[in-house]
């Protein structure tokens, strides 16, 4: 039985200034359907959820709703058709309650008036449509990340959405906020409402979607049900070629302890509890933890962010009992790859250039004067070495997608051949192809005998990568998993959540 | 890149646009160097933005130099020293036949280098600058003579050092020579009324009792110090004395009247003072209030045309015959106060006549031109 | 999807940052614009004596302002410049009056401007005071100093020829004006081609970003206050050289014009921008404003809404630039 679909679109075209960013887009979505969206960054996944959203109007082609053509001028005009966006920056007024955050736009009045009481009551209504619990009186900032997206969602079911887009629901959530989320959606499916999910995750996407779309370059290169495709399959069509799956066959062999950390102990939140693990010579260990287990901690100790995190840290001959400043990991031969590129890794104003040496700029200076002939020959060698793709060398940093900054982000710690390498989330924002060249750069560097350290909230990432996994739970150690595979997540995950 | 530099153009020709029709009133032709018409002065005034020192300008080119036979040129010393020297070395280029300073501090070592390095002859007005000819009042004549104003009266009504106590205002920061203007009249009204002589000299800034009859404090010329001041000492005269006040110009005074007032000692018949600065406020003061018995007026408005008068002295070779040259100042009584400003407000009818250290300017063409100097033609 | 990136794909196109060659021609035909039409408007404006003026003139704020780059780099600024100025030149006044010979005075007044800088830097960095109120306040205790010093008095030189750094020098063009090309040569090589320029302009960029990637973000912040101090003090010394007198009440507008000069020259209140070269410009742009306008006799006002316009098309480009990000 085929419905009609709720949504077409036909030979979709948009451009900006001479850049095609889609070309001749078309596919059918079906009441009940969730389709997922998938592509690399800048492969024009926003874009078409902004045209379909009504916040963009296409240079040529059609969308039907319901078999009818529209053209929408605003978003309003989309919402009012059933359409509804839940971007990934979540628009909410924080000191309002959830009730009113929910009915804001269309608050319940008589006569102009309203009343909490009355806005209470209709949010009660609209969520028991939806199917959740949310506590209706608390401030929305006094709401977790989650529940701050089901109220979301709730609007957009208050609004009686037909199709509702989701933009990266998951990618800041803990795996059982996004398990509850997915739930949520397979409920709103069953009930007749349209998903179209834009994710990077592809677990998710293979176990909660019916249909999937690979973007590619702007064009439309895969509409396929689930069944009929494989993970490896849509990463091929998202690269445009075959990708190295699992870890190089040849084992690494692991030399001698590099670097030792024991009874590392931090009293003010989040704990710390007698942390203790060595990292070997071309040894990539993972730390893996839920947020406030400790686990970013313990990265940030070692990257010089927490002068009050004390016990016994040697790395080769040198030993210390804290770090107190970034300059002095640095120091004792750690570079350090902080989780957020934008605001403490990079300078943003910076070409890359510039950026793979700042935090060495002894490598590059004679007689406290910048030898340029070395510097452009440096900076040539991290650039191809971590594969950026950009205009030029000396782009700047902050015009660069979130895969490419990040690989700057990593290239500049590589110049100074340090020790040990500790990196803080480092694909986090980063979609898929990049993803795996920094993993295949991590790999690379570690079959040269770096030591690293991987501290991760991406569960996947820390099994696929990792020699050895440490999982950390109110800042103790409670799991070891040597050479984890990806069908050890589940206990993992488990040990993350306090489950032994 | 083409809209910036549009956007820049459009700007700047707004701008220039504006400036040529501002630069009104000031048409400078070449000066041509050599005396003889028109003549070309220019003049740095002290601070455009302050009503004291604009009026000078204003006056003097409500008057209309060049029908005069002089062209004025003006630039502004916006209180600023630096600022000074860029415009003594803008005006020496221009050659003009004498230049008019109104220096802002006693910076003037660099400008009185180059001003002498130019030949060209220099008026410095209110404040000394080496290389310049002085056109300045004379602080401590008009202490003496607002003292005999004052006195007159007061040993009409029988005030004696039994019962007079004479407050007078200084500002420490403006200097000895702003100052001698309230020490002269203390020392002259203690003669007159029979206290304890004191000599000028004696009064320094620190002073703060002089004898039993004499009070200083130290106004900073402005209206709200002084009041404070007074407003602090008024409990230590003796409640029974008549109060003679007497400051370094009418804020500083005005601030210390409303002080008395306000703790009752104003009394028509108690209070007497005399004011300095000849400002609307002063003559006004002199005209209505019966307390206001003389105002030092120094004809402010005036000093453009005085310098000017004197720069056209300089430029054809006359000597000074002083090393001050006085500006025009009388000490009006309520009597002289109808000769001199009919309507009560700041112009003036006539300008007194001049003294023997000014006496040469009257034989400038400019102020025979302006004909507005008693004893002038 | 452009995978392959083999060494001749290596793009190495014309630099992009800071889009300095955009922002500096934009500069240089406004300067070119002020000129032509003051040069219209007076004759005089481009006679010899004249230009010879606004150099001379234009150093003072042109020194201050070299300084006074740093700091706007690092996303502060030095506001205490105005009492830094002053001081130098009563210090300069009272230490050669005493006998002090040129070249221990000039050492003498440097180094008490550098503690002023490190007293900045240290309330910046140790106590974490925002420049604004830390400059402020050291604002008011260098004023005051110099005030005190000199008891509010002017102070003639004695010995007029401690004034050399203010005299006709080589070519007939003052030292003064030497002195400032080539402090600023000296300035742009420092921020352009050495280390501790990079991380002046890392620290101004990304604060954070530089502190984790190894930098002494406190030491570079200090020096940088220091440096900005000195040439303060040094712009204090050619002042009161120019005027043969220290004054406790001169060089009091210099820290909104250096500022005003340095954002002109490019540079960004958030930090990470700006530049010798183009302040330089700016410091131009300011003086030839200035003494135009005052050649042709402009009434102050409108002289000060000039000032005020330039200005506002300044920070108008240099906004307009961060678009980008």
């Amino acid at each position: 039985m085929t419905l009609t679909p709720v949504l077409s679109i036909r030979n979709l075209e948009k451009s900006y200034a001479n850049n095609p960013v889609l070309a001749d887009i078309s596919f059918d979505l079906r009441p009940g359907e969730i389709a997922a969206l998938l592509g690399e960054n800048g492969a024009g996944k926003s874009t078409l959820a902004k045209i379909i959203a009504g916040s963009i109007r296409p240079d040529a082609g059609t969308v039907l709703i319901d078999g009818h053509s529209v053209d929408f001028g605003s978003p309003r005009e989309a919402l009012a058709m059933g359409i509804a966006f839940i971007p990934q920056e979540l628009v909410y007024v924080p000191e309002l309650s959830v009730a009113e955050n929910i009915t804001l736009g269309s608050p319940p009045a008589r006569a102009g008036f309203t009343s909490q009481r009355r806005m209470t009551a209709l949010a009660e209504q609209l969520i028991e449509k939806a199917g959740f619990e949310l506590p209706l009186r608390a401030k929305m900032s006094s709401l977790s990340l989650a529940q701050r997206q089901l109220v979301e969602i709730a609007k957009a079911v208050s609004r009686n959405a037909r199709i509702i887009i989701l933009d990266e629901p998951t990618a800041a959530l803990e795996a059982e906020d996004s398990r509850q989320l997915h739930q949520l959606v397979s409920q709103l499916a069953s009930r007749g409402v349209a998903i179209i999910y834009i994710s990077h995750r592809l677990d998710e996407v293979f176990k909660t979607c019916d249909t999937i779309h690979v973007l590619r370059n702007g064009d439309l290169v895969r509409s396929s049900a689930v069944s009929e495709v494989t993970p490896a399959d849509v990463i091929a069509d998202m690269l445009g070629h075959q990708l190295k799956t699992g870890r190089s066959v040849a084992a690494r062999s692991i030399g001698a302890a590099v670097l030792r950390v024991e009874n590392l102990h931090r009293s003010t939140a989040p704990t710390l509890d007698a942390v203790q693990f060595t990292v070997g010579r071309g040894e990539i260990l993972g730390v893996y933890g839920l947020r406030g287990s400790g686990a970013d901690t313990v990265a940030e100790t070692l990257g010089g962010l927490h002068p009050d995190a004390a016990g016994v840290i040697s790395i080769g001959s040198m030993r210390t009992t804290a770090i107190r400043t970034a300059r002095k990991s640095w120091d004792l031969g750690i570079a350090y790859v902080p989780a957020d590129r934008k605001s403490q890794g990079l300078v943003l104003i910076d070409t890359i250039s510039r950026s793979f040496s700042l935090p060495n700029l002894a490598s590059i200076t004679r007689f406290g004067f910048i030898h340029w002939y070395k510097e452009r020959l440096l900076a040539r060698e991290l650039y191809e070495r971590v594969r950026i793709k950009s205009r030029s060398i000396h782009q700047v940093v902050g015009e660069l997608s979130g895969g490419n900054q990040q690989k700057v982000l990593v290239g500049s710690r590589l110049l100074a051949n340090q020790t040990v390498l500790v990196l803080h989330e480092p694909t986090r924002g980063v979609d898929v192809g990049a993803r795996q060249e920094i993993h295949d750069l991590l790999e690379e560097l570690a079959d040269t005998g770096t030591a690293e350290l991987v501290v991760t909230s991406d569960i996947e990432e820390a099994v696929k990568l990792c020699d050895r996994l440490l999982i950390i739970h109110h800042g103790r150690i409670v799991l070891e998993i040597n050479d984890p595979s990806l069908a050890d997540q589940a206990e993992a995950i488990q040990a993350a959540g306090g489950i032994s | 890149m083409k809209k910036h530099i549009s956007i820049g153009l459009a700007t700047l020709t707004a701008v220039a646009i504006s400036l040529t029709g501002c630069s009104n009133g000031n048409e400078s032709p070449p000066a041509t160097g050599a005396a003889g018409d028109p003549m070309t002065v220019s003049f740095a005034n002290f601070d455009e933005s302050v009503p004291f020192f604009q009026v000078i300008r204003t006056t003097l080119q409500d008057q209309d130099p060049p029908s005069h036979g002089i062209n004025v040129n003006w630039y502004d010393n916006k209180s600023d020293p630096l600022m000074m020297l860029q415009n003594v070395q803008q005006m020496v280029n221009e050659q003009p036949d004498a230049l008019v300073l109104y220096p802002v501090s006693a910076a003037t070592e660099g400008i009185s280098r180059l001003i002498e390095d130019s030949g060209i002859p220099c008026v410095a007005l209110n404040l000394d600058a080496e290389a310049c000819s002085f056109l300045n009042i004379d602080n401590a004549a008009l202490g003496q003579e607002s003292a005999d104003i004052v006195g007159d009266i007061g040993a009409e009504r029988g005030w004696t050092a039994e019962n007079t106590t004479v407050l007078i205002g200084q500002n420490a920061a403006a200097g000895e020579q702003v100052n001698a203007a309230v020490t002269n009249f203390y020392s002259k009204i203690a003669d007159k009324l029979g206290f304890d002589p004191v000599k000028p000299e004696e009064i320094s800034a620190s002073t703060t009792t002089i004898g039993d009859n004499g009070v200083q404090f130290d106004g900073a010329s402005t209206l709200q110090p002084s009041f404070e001041a007074v407003q602090g000492l008024i409990a230590g005269v003796p409640a029974d004395h008549n109060i003679i006040l007497y400051t370094v110009n009418n804020d500083s005074t005005n601030g210390a009247l409303r002080a008395l007032e306000d703790a009752g000692r104003a009394d028509d018949s108690k209070l007497l003072i005399a004011g300095l600065g000849g400002d609307s406020t002063g003559i006004k003061s002199l005209s209505e209030d019966p307390r206001w018995v003389a105002e030092g007026d120094i004809f402010v408005s005036y000093w453009g045309q005085y310098a000017v008068a004197m720069a056209q002295a300089l430029a054809d070779g006359v000597t000074p015959p002083a090393d001050v040259t006085p500006l025009p100042q009388l000490v009006l009584s309520k009597d002289e106060l109808k000769a001199y400003h009919p309507d009560a407000t700041t112009a003036v009818t006539k300008l007194p006549p001049l003294v023997d250290d000014n006496k040469y300017l009257g034989d400038t063409a400019f102020l025979r031109s302006l004909g507005n100097v008693e004893g002038v033609q | 999807m452009k995978m392959a990136n083999t060494t001749a794909n290596t793009p190495t196109k014309r630099p992009r940052s800071y889009q300095v060659s955009e922002q500096f021609v934009i500069l240089l035909v406004f300067l070119a614009l002020v000129i032509v039409a003051f040069a219209l408007l007076n004759p005089n404006f481009l006679k010899l004596n004249n230009v010879l003026t606004i150099l001379s003139i234009s150093a003072v704020i042109g020194l201050v302002s070299l300084g006074q780059v740093l700091p706007l780099i690092s996303g502060g600024f030095d506001l205490s410049v105005s009492g830094v100025v002053p001081l130098g030149g009563v210090l300069f006044a009272v230490l050669s009056n005493a006998g002090l010979p040129f070249l221990p005075t000039l050492l003498c007044v440097i180094v008490a401007g550098a503690a002023c800088g490190l007293v900045n830097g240290l309330l910046i960095t140790r106590l974490h005071i925002n420049p604004l109120i830390a400059t402020l306040g050291t604002l008011s205790i260098t004023g005051g100093l110099a005030l005190t010093i000199s008891n509010g008095l002017q102070i003639p030189f004695e010995n007029t020829d401690m004034g050399v750094l203010a005299d006709k020098g080589i070519f007939g063009v003052n030292n003064q004006v030497w002195l400032f090309i080539g402090l600023a040569i000296v300035m742009h090589i420092v921020l352009r081609s050495t280390a501790y320029g990079r991380r002046i302009y890392a620290v101004g960029g990304n604060g954070e970003a530089a502190r984790l990637a190894g930098i002494r973000v406190g030491a570079v912040t200090t020096s940088i206050y220091v440096l900005c101090s000195v040439f303060a003090a040094l712009a204090g010394v050619v002042l009161a050289s120019q005027l043969l007198t220290g004054s406790g009440t001169a060089g009091i507008d210099t820290n909104l014009q250096s500022i005003t000069a340095v954002i002109l020259g490019g540079a960004a209140l958030s930090g990470g921008l700006g530049g010798v070269p183009g302040t330089v410009v700016g410091v131009l742009i300011l003086g030839a404003l200035s003494n135009g306008m005052s050649l042709n006799h402009v009434p102050s006002f409108y002289q000060t809404i000039a000032t005020g316009v330039v200005l506002l098309l300044a920070v108008g480009l240099s906004q307009r630039r961060r678009r980008i990000l």
